[in-house]
Parts: structure tokens; sequence; C-alpha cells
């Protein structure tokens, strides 16, 4: 975690927004300068509502919104210039060519990058003379993923840029973004249902649920924290909220451990209990989990 | 002062709405030549023609920039330009009403020019489009307004729907009315010059009132715009 001294490119603080059927609440995030974090949530979950606030396309109800050290919205044009956004329910103009997207788009950046556009037709196999209507889905997101990267944006917001590709298309497009977010010094936000690629792309994780954050860290403190654990020993488990999916067998139990570490495995020892097996999970398994646990969290609170 | 930013708007605007208007433009010219068809059944079907095609026009070009882009998701991709809320609402604005007031003036103008010189259309058939043009920018008025500010499909066609039942109930008292009907016989153009209905004056300005109004609403609302879509 970076240090109180240091700048942010995203501060989000407390920040909700209230629509009829849906409402973030409590928006708490933070993005260091070069990180690549990854959203992960289930529909609904309110991954757009948050990219959309990061880029100022719509405004807070409540709370501070800070990108790249300027406030939102007041500065949203400007950070504009200097951040870019990809979604999949974005469309580029159907009837116009790749290359009258990119002379329009570039007729408003100052940064446009014409070497590297150039370089990322030849790349994603793209053909500037085509229309947007006579793409595939695949080339269109790499379509409007170019006119993203060749404005040398210092933030790059990816809204499930890769929902509704095939497998293959899915993996060549994680692929080429590996690479170019491997060579780029810039900060990367990006959401998606695929946990397979946020484990691939991302630094740090926020699982998002209803509007919430339900946890946010880097990818290495899940995959450690996270443990399917079988336990071997008789009598009662020691009271913790952090256990789930609890199953109880002869001589045992097996159970999956939100926190777990040094100290747990002493808790259950001094409880009676021998860990014989402490089984790490998938980030897909770890995000269902989570989700799982601060829902019931959440089912206590309430009812308490 | 335009700045650079809201010239390319202007220019994008105009690119996707050029096509149209040249196609609408080539319609309605054809439309009015049939007036060169002799007789009056070809005077009327070319006055229903030219009507139809104009009124075609300006809900085609209202729902094209404003609803169509919202449809087809366009609008998220312009917003990520470095460009504000209301820039892109008066760039939209501006152009849509610059091509409905060029394809108005193109349409008057032919007319206009096409009875002036005709030694049988009746004078009175230049006041009637003249009237029935200024019915038709109050009626653009409301449909652009609605989707400008709605931003909805739903209502700019119940907008369109409206206007439209409107006109088409003003031209029917208008063509009934008998200080119109009464001047069909009076003579042309080159014989009597221009002849309006009584009631001209009150009509036109209530035309432009309406324009002027939903013009300023529209306006209002754009400034006041946080979100675009």
């Amino acid at each position: 975690m970076k240090s109180s001294t240091e700048s942010w490119v995203v501060e989000c603080e407390n920040v909700g927004k209230r629509y009829k059927h849906f409402n973030l609440e409590g928006l708490d995030l933070r993005l260091p300068q070069g990180e690549i974090l990854g959203l992960v949530g289930p529909n609904g979950a309110g991954k757009s509502t948050c990219l959309r606030l990061l880029m100022g396309f719509i405004q807070a109800d409540s709370g501070n919104v800070r990108v790249l050290g300027r406030d939102l919205p007041k500065h949203a044009v400007w950070l504009k210039e200097r951040a870019a956004f990809v979604s999949e329910d974005m469309r580029l103009f159907s009837e116009a060519t790749i290359e009258w997207h990119m002379a329009f788009v570039k007729k408003f950046f100052s940064r446009w990058d014409d070497a590297y556009a150039k370089q990322l037709l030849h790349n994603f196999e793209l053909n500037p003379q085509q229309k947007i209507k006579e793409l595939s889905l695949g080339q269109r997101i790499k379509a409007t993923l170019l006119l993203a990267l060749a404005r040398r944006p210092q933030l790059l917001v990816l809204d499930e840029p890769s929902t509704g590709l095939d497998p293959i298309a899915r993996f060549e497009l994680t692929s080429q973004l590996f690479d170019i977010m491997l060579n780029e010094e810039n900060s990367v936000i990006f959401s998606s249902q695929f946990t397979q690629d946020v484990e691939r792309l991302s630094d740090g994780i926020a699982f998002m649920d209803r509007g919430n954050i339900v946890s946010h860290l880097d990818k290495e403190s899940y995959l450690d924290k996270w443990r399917r654990l079988t336990l071997c020993g008789d009598g009662p488990l020691p009271e913790s909220k952090n256990m789930l999916d609890i199953q109880q067998y002869s001589g045992g139990y097996t159970l999956t451990h939100a926190a777990f570490n040094r100290n747990v495995v002493q808790q259950f020892e001094e409880a009676g209990f021998s860990i014989t097996n402490a089984k790490m999970m998938t980030l897909e398994e770890i995000f269902i989990d989570q989700v799982r646990l601060s829902r019931t969290h959440k089912g206590d609170a309430v009812h308490a | 002062m335009l700045n650079y930013v809201n010239k390319t708007l202007l220019a994008k605007e105009c690119r996707f709405l050029k096509i149209n208007a040249l196609l609408y433009s080539m319609a309605g010219l054809c439309a009015i030549s049939v007036n060169f068809i002799p007789g009056q059944v070809a005077s009327f079907i070319s006055s229903v023609l030219v009507i139809t095609v104009f009124m075609v026009f300006y809900s085609h070009i209202s729902i094209k920039s404003v609803i169509t882009e919202k449809k087809e998701k366009n609008d998220l991709f312009l917003m990520t330009l470095p460009v504000s809320t209301q820039q892109l609402f008066f760039s939209k604005m501006v152009v849509n009403w610059a091509f409905f007031l060029l394809l108005w003036l193109l349409f008057v103008g032919v007319i206009s020019a096409v009875v002036m010189t005709s030694n049988r259309i009746p004078s009175m058939v230049l006041s009637s489009y003249i009237l029935i043009f200024s019915l038709l920018i109050a009626g653009y008025s409301v449909v652009f307004s609605v989707g400008m500010i709605m931003v909805s499909e739903g209502w700019a066609i119940v907008a369109l729907v409206l206007s439209n039942v409107v006109t088409t109930v003003v031209i029917n008292l208008m063509s009934n009315n008998p200080e119109i009907t009464g001047s069909f016989g009076l003579g042309t153009f080159s014989e009597i010059g221009f002849i309006f209905p009584s009631w001209t004056p009150i009509f036109m300005g209530s035309m432009c009132t309406i324009a002027f109004l939903m013009a300023s609403i529209t306006v209002i609302v754009g400034l006041r715009r946080k979100e675009f879509f």
C-alpha cells in the first residue's frame, strides 16, 4: 500500500450515486500510479457506474471523486484529455471508416501518437479503410482500443472490454492488452466478469457487489488469504466471521477461510484441530465466496 | 466564438446529416418540378409531395442526430472526447437547425421562383406555401426540442405524431378557409403580386412564438444539463 504522502491516480471517498432501482453507496477506492486494477463483480454490481463516475461522465450525488489530482466533475473535460475510456457497450459510428475515426479523434488530442496508431493498426490486424459496420465484434473492440491508446492516456479505463467475445478472441485481446500494459507506465483500471482476464492482467483486484466494494487487495494477498481447509479433530470450531461452507464429517471439518495465516493455524490448534490440507483457491472461487461472505455479513448487520 | 473543438463537433454533425439533406433536397426539387406539368391536379400533387418530403426530412434528421446516436451508443464514444455536455448538446442543436433552415429556404425559394415566374399558377399558391412552411417551423421546433430534451425515442415519436396530426389538421383548416379558397381565381403573381389572408400576422406570430419558445426551452435545458445520457 502507498503512504499517505504519495499521490493517487484515482481517489474516491464515500461516493454515492442513486438511481431508481440501484444505489452505489459509500464507495472508497484508491489507485496508485502505474498500477493495474481489476474490478470484478456480478451483473448490476455497479462496476460501470463506478468507472463512469471516474471519467466524469456522470456526477456523484455524494462524496468526492478525484482523478489525476483534479476534482470531478469540475475538471471532467481536462481529465478526458488525459484519460481514455473503452466500454463493451460503446459504439463507433457504423457508417464511418476506422481512418475517419482516427482523424476525428486526433483533432481533439494534442498527444495523439500517429506512429503508435499505425503500429496498433498493424498489431490488431485492422484495415483503416473498413467501415465500422463491416467489422466483427472483436475488431470493433480493437478499433475502439486503438482510438483510446493512441491518445497516450495517463489513465486507461476499460469497462468489460472482452464481454461478448468468443474465448479465442478474448484470449487474443487480453494477450494484446497484456503486452501493451507491460510496456506502459500508466495506470489502468478495468472491469470484467471474467476472473481469468483479471488474474492475468491486474496487480490489484477490487470485488464489487450491490453497489459496494467488498474487498480490495493485491492479487497475491487474495491467493494467500483464501484457503479451503481440511481439519482433523473433534469439538466446536472457534468463532470466526471469516469462515464459510463449513461441512462436518466423521473426525473433522472442511471449510473455506477468508483470512488464513499463522494465527488462524494457531487458533485451530488451540481448539484441538490439526490442519491436514490448506488448498489454494482460484480467483473465481475466491470472488464467489467473497461476494457470498459480504452478503452474509450485510444480512447479519441488517438483522442486528 | 467557435473554438476548434466546437468546429470539429459541428463538422462531425454535418458529415452525418449532409447526405440526408442532399437526398431530401433532390426529392423536394423533384416534387416542386411536378408543377411544370400543366393542370391544377399536378399543382395539388406537387404541394402534397413537397410538404410530405419536408416533414419526413425534419423528422428524419431530428431522430437521426439525437435518438439514433443514443440508441446506437455513439454518445458514450463522444463523451470520451474532451468536450463538455454543453458542447455536444449545442453542436447538435446548431447543425440541426442550420440544415432545417437551409432546406426551408431552398424549398420556399424555389417554390417562390416557380410561382413568381409562372403565368398560370395562382398567386395564392405562394401565400399558402409560405403559411404552411411557417407552420412546419413550429412543427419541427416541437419535434426537435422534445427529442433533445427527453433524449427518448418514445417521447420523440409521441411529439412527431402529435405534431404531424396538428399540422395536418391546420393545413386542412387552411385549405377550407374562405379567404384562401376565394383568392385562387384572382390571378397570378405577375398580375396581382403578393396576396395574404387577413389572419396572416396572427398566424405567423403564433408560429414564430412557438418556435422561439421551444428553441429557448431547449437552450435552457442544454445549459443546465449536467450529464449527456
